[in-house]
């Protein structure tokens, strides 16, 4: 524990005696500011109180390191988001564009061949509801789906088969409006 | 016209007069610089608690309640900040320090004169620069503003005794630095 030596506290008169004597052995004292200096002050202390009453000396900081980069990722996740397409196959491609350039009845014609009887489906469906052979899916994506996006389920030899169909279909197509005029 | 008391114009204040409050700023910004300056010791910081303690007074003017004078509040943000400045200050001055004790090199100078070097000062404040925080504050306030001992407890949140007791051991230890400092008086 510390012990602290016991003094005899000053009363009021020796109190001012000890100022007094410490005043007159002071050195000069240190230079003040000039006036301008004052005026500026009044003047910056307003501005920063401007700033911070605003809300303006908060926004700044905070946009510069949480608002601005937060709202850029989410803009470039959008957009991101937005303009991703998974790269397309070389059997996709050309199926889509054979897709694109065909006539309305040769699509028909098309899924009129893949098109499988509702009573094969239900016998399918008794065997195994998830169990779906490749041909039933291509069939149901001809029918529901975009037809573009058959190219994810053929393979190169599939696409063969499907070209094939389509020369031939077309090639009757034709046949039958040559035949019917 | 009447010249409006510090109590009307924080009133005003409080109604959203701007003017109102640089009026304030106009009447107390020196005394609260030179508290600021005799506690911390320079210029620059001195004038950054200057605005700081106006920046906080504005904010805080709804919880001012008018127990003790505007003037007192405003004192006491002024310490405060001035207090937490000078802490601020003696940790960067000892970091420098140590830093400066690694880089002697032989036959060079003094890096204690680099870390002495201050504006030009007297006597007095160079005393006053040596006391404690506690002796520094109420000495600042008593001696040069001469504020009560009632008001400085209430700003420094200690007794009005121990204030004393803490003003006077200040005198008298910067009686004895000022006598070393000039063996002829």
């Amino acid at each position: 524990m510390k012990i602290r030596r016991a003094e005899p506290e000053l009363d009021e008169r020796a109190e001012r005696a000890l100022e007094e004597e410490i005043r007159s052995q002071a050195g000069p004292s240190p230079a003040g500011p000039a006036e301008p200096f004052w005026q500026n002050l009044l003047v910056r202390t307003n501005y920063r109180i401007d700033d911070v009453a605003s809300g303006k000396g908060i926004t700044i900081s905070w946009a510069a390191r949480v608002a601005i980069p937060g709202v850029v990722a989410i803009i470039a996740f959008l957009v991101g988001l937005h303009y991703y397409v998974p790269e397309l196959t070389a059997e996709r491609e050309r199926l889509g564009d054979i897709l694109r350039v065909m006539s309305d009845s040769a699509q028909v014609n098309l899924m009129d061949r893949y098109s499988i009887p509702a009573e094969d489906l239900s016998a399918r469906a008794a065997e195994g509801v998830f169990d779906v052979p490749v041909t039933q899916a291509q069939a149901y994506y001809l029918e529901t789906a975009d037809l573009s996006s058959l190219g994810d389920l053929l393979s190169d030899e599939q696409v063969s088969t499907v070209l094939t169909v389509l020369e031939s279909s077309t090639t009757a197509a034709t046949d039958d409006l040559g035949g019917g005029s | 016209m009447d010249v409006p008391t510090d109590a009307e114009l924080v009133q005003q204040v409080r109604n959203g007069s701007r003017r109102a409050f640089s009026e304030l700023m106009r009447r107390h910004q020196q005394r609260v610089y030179w508290t600021a300056r005799r506690l911390i010791g320079n210029h620059d910081d001195a004038e950054d608690v200057a605005q700081e303690t106006f920046v906080k007074a504005y904010l805080a003017l709804g919880d001012f309640r008018g127990d003790a004078s505007f003037f007192t509040w405003l004192y006491r943000i002024a310490v405060n900040l001035s207090l937490n400045a000078l802490r601020k200050r003696q940790l960067i001055t000892y970091v420098r320090e140590s830093e400066l004790m690694r880089r002697v090199i032989p036959g060079g100078h003094d890096p204690s004169e680099e870390v002495e070097h201050r504006e030009s000062e007297s006597r007095l404040q160079h005393a006053v620069e040596k006391l404690p925080e506690k002796q520094k504050a109420v000495f600042v306030l008593r001696f040069y503003d001469g504020l009560p001992y009632e008001d400085i407890a209430l700003m420094l949140h200690t007794s009005v005794g121990g204030l004393k007791a803490n003003y006077h051991h200040a005198l008298k230890k910067v009686q004895e630095m000022m006598r070393d400092e000039n063996p002829k008086s």
